[in-house]
């Protein structure tokens, strides 16, 4: 009884509306694929992975940096980096999107540096790789930082003895340690980096041809009627993101 | 080292959350207290409030039955049970109110069956509370499944032996321990759910003093170019998410270590 | 000279877990840090290797002062009690990791892992991971990891902790046959006093962050300085007494010299060691068997005396006589070798 019910749940409320959606796209894919083209859809998908790839970079490099200091390190304010670093899973993306509305606007405390340097943050692509970088910050800090925890530091210790610099302990020794973490990290954000929505709107405005990604361009084509478009769109990205999961070792997924 | 890391930590997380709160802060307590407390404001951020103690009870019950029957019932399709569980990990939040548009919209078969009984579930509290569960499905099923599976069935079979009942072995042998994943999985359901964006701008129709939540409010003042309203209303969801956040890592680390 | 340590302390957070510890090893030397868990043995090797940094101290290597130096510079060779092989290197990486770090041409460093891997008797092995092998063969590939870059000295860390008592006691024995044959000045941490006394020249006791003696085997064995030494390194009763009139001391029911400088009347307590309880059967004798555990040659006999509990050792021929509740009486060995310790 109690198991019917709970796979009825399961079943109904994820996986046949996935099927709906297949369908409803298997009914007109001439449709699907003339409005993803027209609409500028591909070039929309197209800035999602860019901004993926910027986010694994992004991440990767300081995620370990991050990971290190937090796993390894005692210090005065590591405490704040902690609560910090995990502030992104529960703000909602909206408030994120706002946060850097407010920070790079008029007036805002960052505007006049990036007036000095030339970058318009707000409606053009540093917002974009901003509201990015910030959504996926957790990720490969929290992994590699919990990876750094288990292992310890006797194997460090031990290419230490041998005579291994810092550098060598960190190349031969740490890093591939951590190659779990990193694959680990980079799946989940770039799953991220691809579904971010609420940020991405605000910060980047949607901007066809300049700012407008796949998840946008999905609300977009919901709000001009161009169903066709959103539903494949949208199939898109759940496959991507479906497939990315698959990837992910089983107990790895929790830690969204 | 640690330096760097925490000058792009300020910059990236702790700065543009100082900026909301100062913006808020602009017009003083009074100018705060006035922004929240307009009345699509105050239904707005009650309506998020409310849908997400909902759809908390929900995923509890629903939770905990979906981790039990993953945990003790080796049924055909458990594995295919196990990775719909999880996808609304990765499934981005947008894509789950289109989803849910398709299956339950006023086009669609379902939908107009529905709408023929008189009953609204796309654009309406159903719809909402629906793709709020979706979005939330994994979080209790994935906290308790680790506990259950770590629950010895010896220590019932221990309980039987000792002549217990079924409702004294649920509530004296399987609870106590579950609680504590319960609570985490609750938490960041709950978290999840109040902020919730993406699903809300598709599937909720939008429609101020009725299906206009917290989140998308703040969108709504952020377009009207009131960027003091949103911060204020901002404030309030944050603070309301970051307690949650907090509830579920002080019970994750319940001996305080460090 | 070795290894010289002077005067190091050390402390972490509130604790002292150093108070001044000096000690010497001579060149070849194989000294053995005895000690209970939390007595800061460890801290003191790790400080040799430069693996922790002494509050106040010095530490010299060959007639070296190292102390600024990290432990990379050191050239120590460090085995550690749960292994720390490189679980992502195959065990000839993990031991030629050292020839590679100081750039040796990786034909000759492979060349050189495999020989050492031999010479440990690992030979058909080192094209394994690390998870692929036993407990002890581990050890054995970290041994000969930290030997492969020719180290000046060998600091073990309870190598043998983390194994089973069979185990241990054969890769005890094999680790001394290979410092007679390799000479390397060693250093082995171990709580474990059997370990320490089978295979080391010298043994230092190690309590509460302070030495509290330094001796070859027999001296530790036959003159321990404190009560905790003499209780460390093996199977004791503790008594506890007064000086009587005849100038002896009766505790537990027997009498036995003073050393000197105790007068009539003083408590003092005596730690007597089991193999040095004689028993006699004696049907009107005041000790009464409680329990007879054979063991190898020997068997341990429980007692009561004077309705105080001892344990005593002796020869399996002699045990066999005894029956439980049977009465005898108990004497000390002569020359019997009693300290007594004021309590």
């Amino acid at each position: 009884m109690v198991t019917a019910a709970a796979i009825l749940w399961v079943v109904g409320l994820v996986g046949v509306p996935l099927g709906a959606l297949l369908l409803a796209v298997g009914a007109e894919p001439a449709q699907v694929v003339a409005e993803l083209v027209e609409q500028g859809g591909l070039d929309a998908l197209g800035r999602s992975i860019v901004l993926a790839v910027f986010a694994v970079l992004v991440g990767g490099v300081t995620g370990t940096l991050g990971g290190l200091v937090l796993a390894r390190q005692r210090f005065w304010g590591r405490a704040v980096l902690d609560v910090a670093v995990d502030l992104p899973l529960a703000v909602s993306p909206v408030i994120v999107g706002l946060a850097f509305v407010i920070l790079y606007g008029r007036g805002g405390w960052l505007e006049p540096v990036a007036t000095a340097l030339g970058v318009k943050v707000l409606f053009a692509t540093p917002g974009l790789f901003l509201a990015t970088a910030f959504v996926c910050l957790p990720f490969f800090v929290r992994e590699v930082a919990l990876v750094l925890e288990e292992v310890g530091t006797s194997e460090e210790d031990a290419a230490r003895t041998l005579g291994a610099s810092e550098w060598q302990v960190f190349v031969w020794v740490t890093l591939p340690q951590l190659r779990g973490a990193l694959r680990v990290g980079t799946l989940l954000t770039v799953a991220r980096a691809l579904g971010e929505f609420g940020a991405v709107l605000v910060l980047g405005g949607a901007i066809e041809g300049r700012t407008q990604t796949a998840t946008t361009f999905v609300h977009t084509m919901m709000e001009e009627r161009h169903d066709a478009g959103a539903f494949g769109m949208s199939l898109i990205l759940a496959a991507m993101t479906v497939l990315l999961v698959q990837a992910l070792p089983t107990g790895a997924r929790t830690k969204h | 080292m640690r330096a760097s890391f925490g000058v792009w930590i300020c910059a990236l997380v702790v700065l543009p959350m100082l900026a909301v709160l100062a913006r808020a802060a602009q017009g003083g307590f009074a100018g705060a207290w006035e922004a929240i407390t307009r009345p699509a404001a105050v239904h707005a951020l009650g309506l998020s409030f409310g849908l997400s103690l909902i759809v908390v009870g929900i995923d509890l019950i629903f939770g905990l039955a979906t981790a039990w029957a993953l945990v003790r019932w080796d049924f055909p399709g458990r594995r295919l049970v196990s990775a719909l569980v999880d996808l609304p990990f990765a499934v981005p939040t947008l894509v789950a109110g289109i989803l849910l548009v398709v299956m339950l919209g006023p086009q669609s078969t379902l939908g107009g069956a529905m709408a023929g009984l008189g009953i609204d579930v796309i654009y309406a509290w159903p719809g909402m509370i629906l793709a709020l569960c979706f979005v939330t499905l994994p979080f209790v099923v994935r906290a308790v499944e680790p506990v259950l599976e770590e629950l010895d069935p010896a220590e019932e079979e221990a309980a039987r032996t000792l002549g217990a009942g079924e409702a004294l072995i649920v509530r004296q042998v399987l609870l106590p321990p579950l609680l504590p994943a319960l609570a985490v999985g609750a938490g960041q359901s709950f978290a999840r759910a109040i902020g919730e964006f993406g699903a809300m701008a598709v599937l909720s129709g939008n429609v101020p003093r009725e299906t206009l939540v917290g989140s998308v409010y703040v969108l709504g003042e952020v377009e009207a170019g009131d960027s003091v309203e949103a911060a204020a209303v901002s404030v309030v969801l944050l603070v309301v998410s970051i307690i949650a956040q907090l509830v579920v890592s002080q019970v994750n680390q319940p001996w305080g270590q460090e | 000279m070795g290894i010289v340590a002077k005067n190091l302390h050390k402390q972490f957070g509130e604790t002292q877990v150093i108070r001044g510890v000096s000690l010497s090893v001579d060149r070849g030397e194989m000294v053995s840090l005895l000690g209970p868990s939390g007595g800061g043995k460890s801290t003191v090797l790790r400080i040799l290797a430069g693996l922790e940094r002494a509050d106040s101290g010095e530490v010299w290597l060959d007639g070296q002062r190292v102390d600024h130096l990290d432990a990379a510079s050191r050239g120590v060779g460090f085995v550690f009690q749960h292994y720390a092989l490189f679980r992502h290197m195959r065990v000839v990486d993990n031991v030629a990791f050292g020839l590679k770090v100081r750039k040796v041409n990786p034909v000759e460093a492979r060349r050189r892992a495999e020989a050492l891997l031999t010479r440990v008797g690992l030979g058909g092995l080192s094209e394994r991971w690390p998870d692929e092998l036993s407990g002890g063969q581990r050890q054995r590939v970290a041994l000969a990891r930290a030997l492969a870059p020719e180290p000046r000295v060998l600091l073990l860390d309870e190598p043998f902790g983390a194994l089973d008592a069979r185990v241990r006691a054969d890769l005890r024995e094999w680790l001394r046959r290979l410092h007679d044959e390799v000479g390397a000045t060693t250093v082995l941490v171990t709580h474990d006093q059997e370990e320490a006394l089978s295979v080391s020249d010298r043994v230092i006791l190690v309590k509460d962050g302070l030495i509290e003696q330094d001796g070859s085997p027999s001296e530790i064995v036959d003159a321990p300085r404190t009560e905790f030494v003499a209780r460390f390194v093996g199977e004791v009763n503790v008594v506890e007494g007064v000086v009587g009139a005849d100038g002896l001391l009766s505790a537990g029911g027997l009498s036995m010299r003073i050393p000197a400088g105790s007068k009539v009347g003083d408590r003092l307590r005596a730690v007597l060691r089991s193999h040095e309880l004689h028993l006699e059967l004696d049907p009107r004798g005041l000790g009464v068997v409680r329990r007879v555990v054979p063991l190898d040659d020997r068997a341990r006999v429980e007692l009561s005396l004077n309705g105080a509990s001892l344990v005593a050792r002796v020869p399996r021929a002699q045990a066999q006589a005894l029956t439980i509740g049977g009465s005898v009486t108990v004497a000390l060995h002569e020359p019997a070798r009693v300290w007594a310790i004021e309590g």
